[in-house]
């Protein structure tokens, strides 16, 4: 099985297709058998390297908390990269991996053509944050006391989860067996390691503001933890645009791939082709109608 | 040419395909023409109506400021459909026709098979309230003292507008150049009898929240003034769902007419086929977990 290394840490990746590189990266709830629809479509143009975070076998789970963070996880990606020699490439990332794919193009600028980000912002929005740190530590002691299939019952049926079960139970089913086979350190630590302590979207608008990258923002109109945040990054990023899909919930990928897919491959032909632009400034004194 | 009456004004429409009927509803800076692209797409397969709001003509000119209501705007829907012996419809409205549709669906919930309302909201933001309400006022004094194309000349260059000059310059010259065809009074009067006058969005929240008529919001990503109502009416109405379209501004149809109508075309797919459900209480909970 291949791996690349990243601070010590071996990464497991799988590769599809040849071309320019795409490189997915996954959400906390999946590991890279997430992107299957994706590798599938995008692999007949691309070429498309999906790897498991650390903590997500056949990765290596590091046993501290400490060798997990949002910084980590971003050089994972460019270490990801460095491996297989790829110099520059289309980075997509959901969720968990949406947090770390912006943070790649703030700390890697220079690597990334392009960043797609799907459904980013939990723990973001001040209102929601108290609770989103107590969800996140009832849920990683869950993971040490019971154990993963157990752990995930009172989450894969979360608010932003069911509208999956709704239109698509093959995929929920699909989804919630892969999750129950994710290790329980390796959630746990992720939760307390990454997510409890990463930036919120609302701190990172300096670097955003000034960040030149080409970047498709995807948010569910029913994620109400990515729609503000989404929102936000939308109005202080130029390079920006936003795209919110209609009776969707969180990993937009998953629940609708056609829609996903045809967005994204039309967005990276856009840049491939250099006709994107970022947002025009242009504004006038009289300002509507 | 095919008119309707309502309220005794004389309503000009088109009409083309078979089928379930869609009614669409114009913008205030476009007229029935701004519907082409969909005309084209939904004739295949339904029955579509489009027709000129009171003030563009050919559809008449009332000279007097009370013929212009946001109420009125609602029931000429319901009278076109009633003249046409429609008893119900998909209703597809893009700003003021997409407020006049939300009205209808409020007004007419047992004649609306589903509502598509686009860009819908300008002028809700509290915060911003004051000065929509002084830009009308300047607008409308450039309508009746410098004529249509003097509008034009500053409206196609607004925020929320630039962008379809900049992504499709064929199609913005052909949308101004309809634009400018229209009548400075008729749009004068609709300013000023319904642009100004109309509750907000944010005012009808309670009501909304009882709507059971399936609803399609479609919105630009830079089209700020009607981001802030789309979410609010996701929010509140469980009825409704959200797009945002990545990169685009007030006229989504005319914009990008390709993913407009492959996304409206899901929507109405879902709400013929019975399948179309409102969205699912548990998505609400507050917490990112399940309720135990």
């Amino acid at each position: 099985m291949p791996f690349a290394e990243s601070r010590g840490v071996q990464l497991y990746y799988e590769e599809a297709g040849t071309g320019f590189p795409i490189v997915f990266v996954h959400e906390f709830a999946h590991d890279l058998r997430g992107w299957e629809p994706q590798l599938r479509y995008f692999s007949r143009r691309y070429r498309c390297i999906a790897f498991n975070a650390r903590g997500y076998p056949p990765s290596d789970v590091p046993a501290s908390p400490s060798q997990y963070s949002q910084a980590i996880a971003a050089d994972d990606i460019a270490n990801v990269m460095r491996h297989l020699g790829i110099r520059k490439a289309h980075i997509i990332g959901c969720s968990m991996g949406g947090y770390a794919t912006l943070h790649f193009g703030l700390r890697y600028a220079r690597m990334a053509r392009s960043l797609t980000v799907i459904g980013a912002g939990y723990g973001s929005d001040p209102d929601k944050r108290t609770q989103f740190l107590r969800d996140t530590e009832v849920l990683a002691r869950r993971f040490e006391q019971l154990g993963t299939p157990e752990a995930i019952m009172t989450y894969q049926f979360g608010p932003a989860r069911v509208q999956l079960q709704n239109k698509d139970p093959r995929a929920f089913r699909e989804f919630c067996d892969e999750f129950a086979g994710h290790s329980a350190l390796g959630s746990a630590n992720t939760l307390r390691g990454l997510q409890a302590r990463r930036p919120t979207i609302y701190s990172l608008e300096r670097g955003l503001s000034r960040m030149k990258v080409p970047t498709h923002v995807f948010s569910g109109d029913e994620d109400n933890h990515c729609l503000g945040p989404g929102i936000f990054i939308k109005r202080i990023c130029p390079a920006a645009r936003l795209t919110v899909v209609p009776g969707t919930g969180h990993a937009v990928n998953v629940e609708e791939p056609d829609t996903f897919n045809r967005l994204t491959d039309e967005f990276l032909s856009l840049v491939d082709s250099g006709r994107w632009r970022p947002r025009n400034p242009r504004v006038t004194l009289r300002s509507s109608s | 040419m095919p008119y309707v009456s309502s309220n005794g004004v004389r309503l000009y429409y088109e009409e083309a395909g078979r089928g379930v009927p869609i009614v669409f509803v114009h913008e205030f800076s476009g007229d029935l023409r701004s519907w082409e692209a969909q005309m084209r797409h939904f004739s295949r397969r339904y029955r579509c109506v489009a027709f000129n709001a009171r003030g563009y003509p050919p559809s008449e000119v009332p000279a007097s400021p009370s013929q212009y209501s946001y109420g009125f705007a609602a029931d000429d829907i319901a009278r076109v459909m009633r003249r046409l012996g429609i008893p119900k419809a998909h209703v597809i409205g893009c700003s003021m026709g997409a407020y006049a549709t939300l009205q209808f669906g409020l007004r007419y919930p047992r004649r609306a098979l589903s509502l598509t309302a686009i860009g819908a909201g300008a002028g809700s933001d509290p915060a911003k309230r004051a000065q929509f309400l002084r830009n009308r006022a300047a607008l409308e004094r450039l309508f009746r003292e410098q004529g249509m194309k003097a509008v034009a000349r500053v409206v196609q260059h607004a925020p929320h507008r630039i962008q379809l000059a900049i992504k499709d310059p064929r199609g913005a010259r052909e949308f101004w150049a309809h634009f400018v065809e229209g009548s400075a009074l008729g749009h004068a009067l609709t300013l000023r009898g319904i642009q100004s006058r109309r509750p907000t969005l944010y005012s009808l929240g309670n009501r909304f929240a009882r709507m059971k008529v399936p609803t399609h919001l479609v919105v630009g990503d830079e089209d700020d003034s009607a981001l802030g109502p789309a979410l609010f009416l996701k929010r509140v109405c469980p009825a409704a769902r959200l797009t945002v379209v990545r990169a685009t501004g007030h006229l989504v149809n005319v914009e990008e007419p390709v993913l407009f109508n492959r996304s409206t075309e899901d929507f109405l797919n879902l709400v013929d086929s019975g399948r179309w459900r409102p969205r699912d209480p548990r998505s609400l909970n507050p917490s990112t977990m399940a309720k135990r």
